[in-house]
């Protein structure tokens, strides 16, 4: 007994050890800490889930979508996997519309365990591939860029690769923000492979790109669109540009580069036409760079609006070469600088420039923004070409009417917008918002603090100088609107051969510049059309385009006209000329001496001259603080006499 | 024969034990059950994101500016305003706003 009590307790005593042992082992596994062993529990239980970001929205200053990512599938090919690869390539060929010879070739590469077959695929194909259920044949989901409205302001927004990168364009400039941050996380998966969801927002917080609101309105985007190409097809011009400011803060409400681009479908157009010339393409201004030699005259105090210059009666030698005017015909003797604005004067322009001298006039340039970028958030920007200093006579003679010297269309329209504001130069801005995906935060896109040009008199005094260019004797009254003064200058000049160098022959570059409504600047636009063969005086060509995009403005900004003009009260009116008991006989003609207007209002002004034979002009409103010819004056019948008002 | 209490004890302890592992074991297969359905869900909720996106811009292409002025030429024979054809007087906006 006692042996068979030995041997069950042995056998137990053995037994309890292994099972100790077992649970000493199952503890050690299990409560103490084993890297190695938390290793392979990751490796077979865990997953990284990689959560692509969806880009960011672009939209108009309304709301309006331009730019945004919607999922598409896109279909793929397992190779090594595929049997009958000739069988698949027809059935496959049938569906997606590509030739069977191209499927065959992609399904030929066995090496390989991933081949596209078809990116961005329609809801119908996807489905069809699908019941199919042929092995090694999938689709999954990918983000493709929509732009709703097709070619609408393309240049400026560019377009982005297959995979979705920026290559142009605000698509490029702004690529980070607007791809969004991936997100990894790691879950636990199960047997097979699905992930065990912890947080259910996992998959609906998606981490989308930022959302960028810009300063441009769609509507009047079109418009501006419709009418440069409207100019190319009237004029058989090669192309043409605009860009539309808000007078007062610089914000890009419209910029156009025509011909452009569908960025849905961007390798079917041509790289020039992807081209943003609104800031790429710098050209010479011609006649609308005057307005900021006499606004740098004017800064520097060498001049007023009615310091008189002799024109040469049209002819002016500088070292071998001969300075003439625009049109051949004109051959101006006495001109005030405001007439010289006026009229256009070449001659003139160039005396002013050899009053100022080389160092003003470049300094003044450089002032209002040209001979560098202007710093607008959009890539691939031009600052121009000023020619290297020190200026030959001839150099600063043809730099003081808008020749020898390359500008964008850019630079023109912030540097007009410095006269429109006050004086002030305001980088343009066309990013308006961005919005946080995160956070939800929209954030106001920092601007830069604006600079001091002109004091606000002297902007004032260049507006209504401005104004007189769209008058009757002014060089563009095609770009007068009824019942709203406009400020521009007109330009016309030779387009420079860049492959052969000078200029190429019969090829201009017509231009237009203008501010409205003169008396309270709401819109700063500047439109040129690119070698116009049916007329290319900017006048002709340019004036009427800018006319018509302020005619729209005006309508849809809902702007109430000026009633009181100097047409619509002196036309009707009987009274006896007030002016008459001044008259003064010389010879044949009729002398008239000129009162002071100083300090009147234009009824006032008009009750005072109304029946006298003098052409009176009034420029501006509210009370008189100039006028040309000065008081005491005496000026013939019939010529005219004009009259600056200002608030 | 009267079951006393000292004999019951144990076999309580046994069916608290065996039905706390159950629980237990019940608790975990529900959170992958729910686990499951919040996946189905949020694929769901997804797709559903991605079909309202895939509707706005349906409608964005809608209501482009070319496709309206072709709508207003051709259905409703209008025709765009020239220069100086209507005059604001009162200052109010007449063109539609979104």
């Amino acid at each position: 007994m006692e042996y068979k009590r030995g041997r069950i307790f042995l056998i137990l005593t053995l037994f309890s050890t292994l099972w100790l042992g077992l649970a000493i082992r199952a503890i050690f596994i299990q409560a103490l800490p084993n890297q190695k062993l938390h290793d392979l529990k990751e490796k077979q239980f865990s997953r990284i889930i990689t959560l692509q970001p969806r880009r960011g929205v672009i939209l108009d200053r309304n709301g309006k979508e331009l730019a945004a990512s919607v999922t598409t599938h896109s279909v793929f090919a397992d190779p090594s996997i595929v049997k009958d690869r000739n069988s698949v390539a027809k059935t496959l060929s049938k569906v997606l519309g590509i030739r069977a010879i191209e499927l065959r070739a992609a399904l030929k590469q066995k090496d390989k365990r991933f081949v596209w077959i078809k990116r961005n695929v329609s809801d119908t194909e996807k489905e069809k591939i699908e019941k199919l259920k042929i092995r090694g044949i999938a689709s999954i989901n990918e983000s493709k860029r929509v732009y709703p409205n097709n070619s609408l302001l393309s240049p400026v927004l560019g377009f982005v690769s297959n995979d979705g990168q920026g290559l142009q364009g605000l698509e490029s400039k702004f690529n980070d923000p607007l791809s969004g941050v991936q997100k990894k996380m790691q879950v636990q998966r199960d047997a097979r492979g699905r992930p065990l969801v912890v947080d259910g927002r996992l998959f609906t917080e998606r981490p989308d790109g930022a959302t960028f609101t810009l300063t441009v309105d769609s509507e009047v985007q079109y418009v501006l669109e419709q009418e440069l190409k409207s100019a190319i097809q009237e004029h058989d011009a090669q192309g043409a540009v605009g860009v539309i400011l808000d007078a007062k803060t610089s914000e890009v409400i419209g910029m156009a580069s025509v011909p452009d681009f569908d960025p849905n479908r961007p390798n079917e157009f041509s790289i020039d036409s992807r081209r943003n010339k609104v800031l790429t393409d710098p050209f010479e201004p011609g006649s609308t760079l005057k307005t900021f030699l006499i606004a740098t005259g004017l800064k520097e105090k060498v001049l007023n609006a009615n310091s008189k210059y002799f024109c040469e009666n049209g002819l002016m030698k500088v070292g071998k070469r001969t300075i003439k005017e625009a049109d051949k015909k004109h051959r101006f003797g006495w001109l005030t600088a405001s007439e010289i604005l006026a009229k256009s004067s070449n001659v003139g322009s160039v005396k002013i420039g050899f009053q100022l001298g080389e160092e003003a006039l470049y300094n003044g340039l450089k002032d209002f923004g040209f001979t560098e970028k202007t710093g607008i958030s959009l890539g691939g920007e031009s600052k121009g070409i000023m020619p290297t200093r020190p200026w030959r006579d001839i150099t600063l003679a043809t730099v003081s009417f808008g020749h020898g010297i390359a500008t964008t269309p850019i630079q023109m329209a912030a540097a007009y917008a410095v006269i429109a504001n006050g004086g002030e130069y305001k980088v343009p801005t066309i990013v308006k918002t961005i919005q946080d995906p995160e956070t939800g935060e929209t954030i106001e896109f920092p601007k830069e603090k604006p600079r001091r040009v002109l004091t606000r008199d002297q902007a004032n005094l260049m507006m209504f100088m401005l104004t007189s260019v769209t008058q009757t004797d002014g060089t563009a009254p095609n770009a007068r609107i009824n019942g709203f003064p406009v400020a521009g200058k007109t330009g016309t000049s030779q387009k420079a051969d860049n492959v052969n160098g000078g200029y190429i022959k019969g090829g201009y570059i017509s231009s237009f510049a203008g501010i409205f409504p003169a008396q309270d600047p709401q819109y700063v636009i500047y439109v040129a059309v690119d070698q116009p063969q049916k007329g290319y005086y900017g006048t002709e060509v340019a004036a009427p385009i800018f006319a018509k995009i302020a005619s729209y403005l005006v309508r849809k900004s809902g702007m109430a006209p000026v009633l009181l003009t100097q047409k619509n009260v002196m036309e009707n009116s009987t009274a006896e000329p007030k002016l008459a008991r001044t008259r003064k006989v010389y010879g044949e003609k009729d002398m008239f001496e000129v009162p002071d207007f100083n300090g009147l209002t234009v009824k006032e002004v008009i009750e005072r001259v109304h029946g006298a034979p003098v052409d009176v002009k009034l420029i501006g409103t509210g009370t008189v603080f100039e006028q040309t010819p000065s008081k005491g004056s005496l000026v013939p019948q019939g010529d005219a006499v004009k009259v600056y008002l200002r608030q | 024969m009267r079951i006393r209490g000292t004999e019951i004890k144990p076999f309580i302890s046994l069916i608290l034990i065996f039905f706390s592992l159950l629980t237990m074991a019940f608790s975990k297969t529900e959170v992958r059950r729910l686990g499951y359905n919040v996946l189905k869900l949020s694929r769901e909720y997804k797709n559903r994101t991605d079909q309202r996106r895939l509707n706005e811009m349906n409608l964005a292409r809608l209501v482009r500016p070319d496709r309206i002025e072709d709508y207003a030429h051709s259905r409703l024979a209008l025709r765009r305003a020239s220069k100086g054809q209507i005059v604001q007087i009162s200052g109010q906006t007449i063109a539609l706003r979104h």
